[in-house]
């Protein structure tokens, strides 16, 4: 038996296999395997593929390589240690909704993996005539919105990446109108593990970074405490706050606290793409929001007016609060304005850039209230 | 086969942005027939981009991570003496059109950080130093 590995390389043999079955047979397998998607929604994949397989039209994969949420960088280890093992998961992906032709869209920040990309691509070649799949590569010019899965679609279709009214989604109606899967890099990269027996649903990689002395990516398994995990990646100074990437929210540090899915939401956060980032006590929360916000400013994509507008609005009000500057109303007024925005936002970017700043207020609301007069 | 034209779109607006340093009009026209698209619409496109520009911006780009995890090791620390040392702001380009200072979504390198974008190259574990060693070498 082989260790259940995230990064093992299954060199072509997960995507043998798979091959050699049905593609009802290949959604069935990757049903039962318990495999979500890693990006953020956690929707099952096998679902997803045969909710595609089952509509009409020309079908399309796209690899969804434009990982950007901040302190997020696990898809920079799997492309740099297991390229292959992605494209096997768009073979098969490919195999099982009958797609002719697949995209990579990898970002631009990501530009340097291409020669290893295309390596890959090359080692994969017999697989996908076997398929007559026809694979390219899209390279994202620096947009975070592109991450978005309708808003992929837009720009691989040469559009301004906005994203979409959802529904009907990619899976149906998706790259020109035909049924699309989009899925992520460690999903993908998941998927030919599944054909060697070797997945297990309950691990996953977590990005780890902020505060420690060694950063890095951790295969974690569900339930771990958090405190054993940053044993390893020695804390710098006394941990305080952990925060979820930018749009994953923040919540008091507790070593006993077990990293589930639900752990996480009971305290409002969101543990979407595995990002962790630590904050020790030498860090005010509200600068860490400031700068946060700062991020969402620079990435809102300008589509509807709640995000765009209010992204700017909630950027001043934490500058003042931070500068001393603001009163209790304030304060308040800022509260009121990140609740509309969660609500009154097009897609998941502007819905979930309050996160922050109301987990912030929740969990360490004596930060902001000590700084407003 | 023009759907598949179209997925070109990005990537010869990236490669023409590489070869002449920007996107001239003439270009996006010659783009626009290639992909079979109205040039407005390429117009459209190519302007949303953060790596793609119509006026020729620099020789060189310096792009600043921007992301929380950054921030927490000190990257503002690093802005602020790039932007002493270039005497610019974030956003701007240097008087002799030599360096652009920019910043850009996380470029996911925060186990590394701070971490710049030099020229499309990684540059991990910055530190003041570092940037001199790096501003001599961009000549
Ligand atoms: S919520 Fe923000 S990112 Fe999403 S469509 Fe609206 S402006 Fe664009």
């Amino acid at each position: 038996m082989t260790e259940k590995k995230i990064l093992f390389d299954s060199a072509l043999k997960g995507a043998g296999i798979a091959l050699s079955k049905t593609p009802t047979e290949v959604i069935e397998v990757v049903k039962n395997s318990g495999l979500r998607g890693r990006g953020g929604a956690g929707f099952p994949t096998g679902l997803k593929w045969e909710i595609a397989a089952k509509s009409q039209g020309e079908h399309y994969i796209i690899c969804n390589a434009d990982e950007g949420e901040p302190g997020t960088f696990k898809d920079r280890l799997i492309l740099s240690t297991v390229p292959l093992n992605v494209i096997e998961g768009i073979i098969i992906a490919s195999h099982a909704v009958g797609a002719k032709q697949a995209y990579i869209y990898l970002r631009g920040e990501y530009n340097y993996f291409l020669p290893k990309i295309r390596k890959a691509i090359k080692k994969a070649r017999p697989l996908m005539e076997k398929i007559e799949l026809n694979l390219d590569i899209v390279v994202g010019q620096g947009a975070y919105i592109c991450g978005e899965e309708t808003a992929i679609l837009n720009s691989i279709e040469g559009h301004r990446p906005e994203p979409r009214k959802r529904p009907p989604y990619p899976a149906e109606k998706g790259l020109y109108g035909s049924p699309t899967v989009v899925n992520n890099v460690e999903t993908l990269a998941m998927v030919p593990l599944i054909f060697l027996g070797i997945f297990d649903p309950k691990k996953r990689l977590c990005s780890l970074s902020g505060d420690v002395e060694k950063p890095g990516v951790f295969e974690i398994l569900e339930g771990k405490q958090i405190g054993k995990i940053l044993e390893e990646a020695k804390p710098i100074g006394i941990p305080k706050a952990i925060c979820f990437g930018a749009s994953g929210g923040i919540m008091p540090y507790d070593p006993c606290m077990e990293i589930t899915e639900e752990n996480i939401k009971e305290r409002g956060c969101f543990f979407g793409s595995g990002t962790i980032i630590i904050v020790n006590h030498t860090h005010s929360i509200v600068e860490l929001c400031e700068s946060i916000q700062k991020f969402f400013v620079h990435e809102s994509c300008g589509y509807c007016m709640s995000c765009r507008e209010g992204s700017k609005r909630m950027l001043e009000y934490i500058k003042r609060i931070s500068a001393g500057k603001a009163t209790m109303k304030d304060l308040n007024k800022l509260e009121e304005l990140c609740n509309f925005v969660s609500v009154a936002s097009f897609c998941a970017l502007g819905r979930s850039m309050p996160l922050h700043i109301l987990t912030a207020l929740r969990h360490f609301r004596e930060e902001f209230v000590r700084k407003c007069r | 086969m023009e759907n598949k034209k179209k997925a070109l779109l990005l990537n010869e607006l990236g490669k023409a942005q590489k070869r002449e340093g920007r996107l001239s009009k003439k270009e996006l026209a010659k783009i626009a027939k290639k992909v079979c698209m109205p040039e407005n619409e390429v117009f459209s496109t190519a302007t949303f981009y953060s790596f793609l520009t119509l006026e020729k911006r620099a020789k060189h780009s310096i792009l600043l991570c921007n992301c929380p995890a950054e921030y927490l090791r000190s990257s503002d620390k690093i802005s602020k003496y790039l932007e002493k040392k270039l005497k610019v702001k974030l956003g701007q380009t240097t008087k002799d059109k030599k360096i652009y200072l920019g910043m850009t979504s996380c470029i996911g390198l925060c186990d590394k950080a701070p971490a710049l974008l030099v020229d499309g190259k990684p540059v991990v574990n910055v530190t003041t130093k570092k940037i001199d060693e790096l501003l001599r070498s961009l000549k």
